[in-house]
C-alpha cells in the first residue's frame, strides 16, 4: 500500500480496522489523561466505541460498495452509536469525511485530504462553543497541513495528518489552562492522534506495536478482514486477587481480539472478541468467578442492526408526554421508574449513544418526550438523539443525577410540552450536586494537589474537598453546597462502592451537620461514585 | 324583591365578609369516631389541626342534611326573602347540593336557583363573595347568577398539600392518584378542575412546590383580585400573599384559613391559593339549576 495513489474500499476498510485495534489498545491510556481523576472518566471507551459502531454499521455496506457508500454506513452508524461529548464530536468528523468521499469509488489521496479537511469543519460546526486545545483543533491542524503539502500518494497524506496532529496535541496544554495544570494533553485528541496514527500504520502495512503494559500479537491482516464476525464476549470476573496481564495473555492466545480488561486487583470487566467464545470464557472462570456474562453474536448483530435503519421503524405516536431519563444504577432506574420515566441503562456503564437513546423513547409510545441525560458528558448524544428525532424529542439538560431526579419530580404527563419544560427546568434550578468518590490517579486540579485513592468531593463538578476518609470528603462537600445556598432537602443516592451500613451511618453524620434539613437517603447503586447528593 | 345568599361551609369565608354581606352558610358535618361536629360552629379550625394529629382515628365528614338545608331556607324565607340563590362546592367531592335540591322542592312558592360552583374552598368563597356584593350593589338573581358563573370560570385555584394521604383516605384523591409511586418524597400540586380534583405535579421542596403553583399562576395575569387560605403554616400563607402582590400590586387579596371539613381531606400543612383572571377561563365553566 505504501506507493498506493488511491485507497480502495477494502484498503479503507482494512485500515480503519487497523486503527479500531490501536485505540483499543490504547484505550486506557486515553481514559487515564482524563483532566478529573474521577473513576469514570472515558474518552478513550466512548470514542472506541463510537468508531466500532460505525464500522460495524459499515459492514453493512457489502464487499462490493465503493468508499463513498462504505463511508456513508460508517458515518450513520457512529452518529447513533456515539458516546460521550468526545463520541459524538468523532461521529460528526466521520460524517465529515464521508461527505468528501461521496459517490467515490476509490480514493485519491487529493479526495483522502479533502476528507480530513471536511472532517475538520465538521467537527467545528458540531460543538456551539469550540475550545481551542481540544481534539478541534488536532485535527484542524492535520486538515491544514494536508492541504498545504497536498501528497500525493494514500501513505503520504497519512503521515503528514499524524505528524501535524501529534505537534498540536503537544501543543494543547498550552492552549488550555486546566490541561497544564493537570500536566497531561488532551484526551479527545489522543484519540484523534492515535486513529491516524493507526491508519497510517497500516497503510505502511506496519505492525502494530505494544502499548503500555499489554504485550500484543502481531496483528493478521487477514484475521481483521473478518473482525466483523464471531462474538463479542464481554464479562465481570472476581476474585480476591487477579492479574490482567495474566488474562490479556490468555485471551490473545485463544485468538481474542479487540481485547479490554478494565478494573482493579479484585473486579475485572472483560470485553473480547472471540470466534469461538468458550476459551475465552474458560480462560476467566481459570482465574475466578464469572458475573454478568454476555455474548453477541457479531454478525447476527449487523444484520440486525441493517433491519432495523432498512424499516426506518417510526416512532409510534400517542397523546400525552413521556420521559426517558439515563440512569446509571439499579436503584436510580427505579427512583426514575417511579416518576413515570421510561430509563435508559446504558450497559457497562458506558454512556448512552443516541441510538440507545432513541431506543428508549420508542419505548415511551408517546408523541412528544422529554429528555433527561443526567450527565454533561451526555448533552451531545442526546442532542443528536433530538435532532434525529424529528421533533419528538425535547432535552432537559441535567447535568447529574441530582438535577434530573428534581426535574423528574415536576413531570406531569397531561401538561403540555411547554409547561412541561418550564415546570422541569425550574424544578432543575438551584439543585446542587455533590459527589464524592476516591481519585483514579494523582492529578494537580482546581489548585489542588489530589493523591491517588484519595478521597474527593467534587460539587457541580467542581472538587472542592480533599481527604484520607469518604465520609469526611463527602460531609465537607455538602457543607460547601450548603453554605452556597441554603437547603431545604438534602438526597443521598448509595453507589454500589457505598460501605456497608452507610445508610445509617452517614445519615446520622448530615442530620447532625445540618439539623435544619430534610435528609433522605436512597439507595441509588450507582458504579464509581459511592456518595452522590442532591442538595437543594 | 328579596333575594338571599347561601352557601356551605367548605367556602372558607372569613367571619368579617359573612357578617358584612349577610351570607348564610349551612355547616358540613366533622365526624370524630361517632361524634358529629357542625363545621364551623361546634368546632373551629385551630382545635381541629390539634385534634386531629393527637387523635389515632382519621375524622370523616359528611354533608348537611337535608332538614339542615330544610330549615335554612325556611327561616330566611318566615325572614321575608322571596328568592335564594344557594352556591356550594362541586357535586363531585360531596353530596351537599343534593341535600340543597331535596330541600328546595319543599319551597315550590319561593325561587330557589342552586348553582353548583364545581370548585370548593377559597375558589368557592371568592364567587360568593362576588354574589353577596352584587346584591348589595342591587343587581337581581339573574343578573348574579350570570355574574358568579363567569367568576367562577375564571376563577383558578393552585393547592400544595404536605402529602396526599389525607385526600386519599378521604376518598377525593381523584386524578391525583397518578402521582403517587415516586420513591423520592415530594409535595404535591393540585387543582380542582372538571369538579373534581386533578394534579398539576410534583415538587421536591415546599419552597420549590410554592414557585412553582405561583409560576404557573403567573401564566394567567392580568388578576383582578386573589385569596390565599392556609391549614397550619401562617408563614407560608404571608410568602404567598407577598409573592401575589409583586405580581398584582393593585390586587385585593383576601385571607383565611380552612374550615374543618377542608382539613380533614387537606390535611395540616396545606397551602393553597386562587387567583380571578380578567381573562383566561378555567377548563370547564360551572352549572346553574
Amino acid at each position: 500500500m505504501a506507493d498506493d495513489k488511491v485507497l480502495s474500499a477494502a484498503a479503507l476498510r482494512a485500515a480503519f480496522a487497523t486503527a479500531e485495534r490501536w485505540l483499543a489498545l490504547n484505550r486506557d491510556a486515553i481514559n487515564a489523561i482524563n483532566v478529573y481523576p474521577v473513576p469514570d472518566g472515558d474518552t478513550g471507551t466512548n470514542m472506541l466505541l463510537t468508531l466500532r459502531a460505525g464500522l460495524g454499521a459499515g459492514e453493512a455496506a457489502g464487499a462490493d460498495a465503493g468508499v463513498g457508500l462504505r463511508a456513508e454506513r460508517v458515518a450513520r452508524g457512529a452518529l447513533l452509536g456515539a458516546r460521550g461529548n468526545s463520541g459524538v464530536i468523532l461521529s460528526q468528523m466521520i460524517r465529515g469525511g464521508a461527505e468528501a468521499l461521496a459517490g467515490l469509488t476509490d480514493a485519491t489521496a487529493a479526495d483522502l485530504a479533502r476528507a480530513i479537511d471536511h472532517a475538520a469543519n465538521a467537527a467545528y460546526e458540531a460543538v456551539s462553543a469550540p475550545v481551542e486545545g481540544t481534539m478541534l483543533t488536532v485535527l484542524r491542524a492535520a486538515a491544514r497541513a494536508v492541504i498545504a503539502e497536498a501528497p500525493d500518494t494514500v501513505l503520504g497524506v497519512l503521515m503528514v495528518a499524524e505528524q501535524a496532529a501529534q505537534e498540536a496535541l503537544a501543543r494543547t496544554p498550552q492552549q488550555l489552562p486546566r490541561l497544564r495544570e493537570a500536566g497531561v494533553v488532551d484526551a479527545g485528541g489522543l484519540g484523534v492522534v492515535t486513529i491516524l496514527a493507526g491508519l497510517r500504520m497500516a497503510a505502511a502495512g506496519e505492525e502494530l506495536p505494544a502499548v503500555g503494559l499489554a504485550p500484543t500479537a502481531t496483528p493478521d491482516i487477514e484475521a481483521m478482514e473478518h473482525s466483523g464476525y464471531g462474538y463479542c464476549t464481554e464479562y465481570v470476573l472476581q476474585a480476591p486477587r487477579l492479574d490482567r496481564q495474566t488474562l490479556i495473555r490468555q485471551l490473545e492466545e485463544v485468538g481474542g481480539e479487540s481485547i479490554l480488561v478494565v478494573g482493579d486487583l479484585s473486579t475485572l470487566h472483560v470485553h473480547v472478541h472471540v470466534l469461538d467464545p468458550g476459551p475465552a470464557l474458560s480462560a476467566g472462570a481459570a482465574l475466578g468467578s464469572l458475573h454478568q456474562v454476555k455474548i453477541d453474536n457479531m454478525q447476527a448483530q449487523h444484520e440486525e442492526w441493517a433491519a432495523i435503519r432498512a424499516e426506518d421503524a417510526p416512532i409510534e405516536v400517542q397523546a400525552g408526554l413521556g420521559l426517558v431519563a439515563v440512569a446509571r444504577g439499579a436503584g436510580i432506574a427505579a427512583a426514575f421508574r417511579g416518576l413515570g420515566a421510561v430509563v435508559a441503562l446504558p450497559p457497562d456503564d458506558a454512556r448512552p449513544s443516541s441510538g440507545e437513546l432513541l431506543e428508549a423513547v420508542r419505548r415511551t409510545g408517546r408523541e412528544h418526550v422529554l429528555l433527561l441525560p443526567n450527565d454533561s458528558d451526555g448533552f451531545m448524544a442526546a442532542e443528536q438523539a433530538a435532532r434525529e428525532s424529528g421533533g419528538v424529542v425535547v432535552v432537559i439538560p441535567s447535568r447529574s443525577v441530582a438535577q434530573g431526579l428534581s426535574a423528574a419530580v415536576a413531570f406531569n404527563s397531561l401538561d403540555s410540552i411547554d409547561q412541561a419544560q418550564a415546570a422541569m427546568t425550574a424544578a432543575m434550578g438551584g439543585v446542587r450536586c455533590v459527589e464524592a468518590t476516591r481519585a483514579a490517579r494523582a492529578t494537580h486540579i482546581d489548585g489542588r494537589t489530589i493523591e491517588e485513592g484519595q478521597a474527593i468531593a467534587l460539587v457541580d463538578g467542581r472538587i472542592v474537598a480533599g481527604d484520607d476518609l469518604l465520609d469526611d470528603a463527602f460531609i465537607a462537600g455538602l457543607a460547601i453546597a450548603v453554605g452556597e445556598m441554603p437547603a431545604e432537602l438534602i438526597t443521598v443516592y448509595l453507589g454500589s462502592s457505598a460501605p456497608i451500613g452507610a445508610e445509617e451511618v452517614i445519615g446520622d453524620r448530615i442530620q447532625a451537620a445540618f439539623p435544619d434539613v430534610t435528609v433522605e437517603i436512597i439507595d441509588g447503586g450507582q458504579p464509581h461514585y459511592p456518595y452522590i447528593a442532591g442538595v437543594e | 324583591m328579596t333575594l338571599r345568599i347561601v352557601t356551605d361551609s367548605t367556602a372558607d369565608i372569613p367571619l368579617e365578609f359573612i357578617e358584612r354581606l349577610h351570607i348564610t352558610v349551612v355547616p358540613l358535618v366533622v365526624l370524630f369516631g361517632d361524634e358529629e361536629l357542625q363545621d364551623g360552629v361546634d368546632i373551629n379550625s385551630e382545635k381541629f389541626f390539634k385534634r386531629l394529629v393527637r387523635e389515632a382515628q382519621l375524622p370523616t365528614t359528611s354533608q348537611p342534611s337535608v332538614g339542615a338545608f330544610r330549615a335554612t331556607y325556611e327561616a330566611l324565607l318566615a325572614d321575608g326573602a322571596t328568592e335564594i340563590l344557594s352556591i356550594h362546592l362541586s357535586s363531585k367531592l360531596s353530596k351537599t347540593i343534593e341535600s340543597a335540591r331535596q330541600a328546595a322542592e319543599a319551597f315550590p312558592e319561593a325561587r330557589i336557583v342552586l348553582i353548583d360552583s364545581r370548585t370548593s374552598s377559597l375558589a368557592l368563597g371568592l364567587g360568593v363573595i362576588a354574589a353577596a356584593e352584587a346584591l348589595q350593589a342591587g343587581k337581581s338573581l339573574d343578573e348574579i347568577r350570570a355574574l358568579v358563573e363567569d367568576h367562577f370560570a375564571r376563577t383558578h385555584i393552585f393547592i400544595m398539600v404536605d402529602t396526599l394521604e389525607y385526600l386519599r383516605r378521604g376518598g377525593r384523591i381523584g386524578r391525583a392518584q397518578e402521582l403517587i409511586g415516586s420513591l423520592l418524597q415530594f409535595k404535591p400540586l393540585l387543582s380542582i378542575t372538571d369538579g373534581e380534583v386533578q394534579p398539576i405535579g410534583r415538587a421536591r421542596t415546599k419552597q420549590k412546590a410554592l414557585e412553582e403553583l405561583l409560576r404557573r399562576a403567573g401564566d394567567l395575569r392580568p388578576f383582578q383580585e386573589a385569596m390565599v387560605v392556609h391549614a397550619t403554616t401562617p408563614d407560608d400563607l404571608d410568602y404567598v400573599v407577598q409573592r401575589l402582590h409583586g405580581m398584582e400590586p393593585e390586587m385585593p387579596i383576601t385571607v383565611g384559613r380552612i374550615t374543618p371539613v377542608v382539613g380533614v381531606h387537606a390535611g395540616p400543612g396545606m397551602i393553597a391559593f386562587a387567583v380571578v383572571s380578567k381573562g383566561v377561563s378555567s377548563a370547564a365553566s360551572p352549572r346553574a339549576d
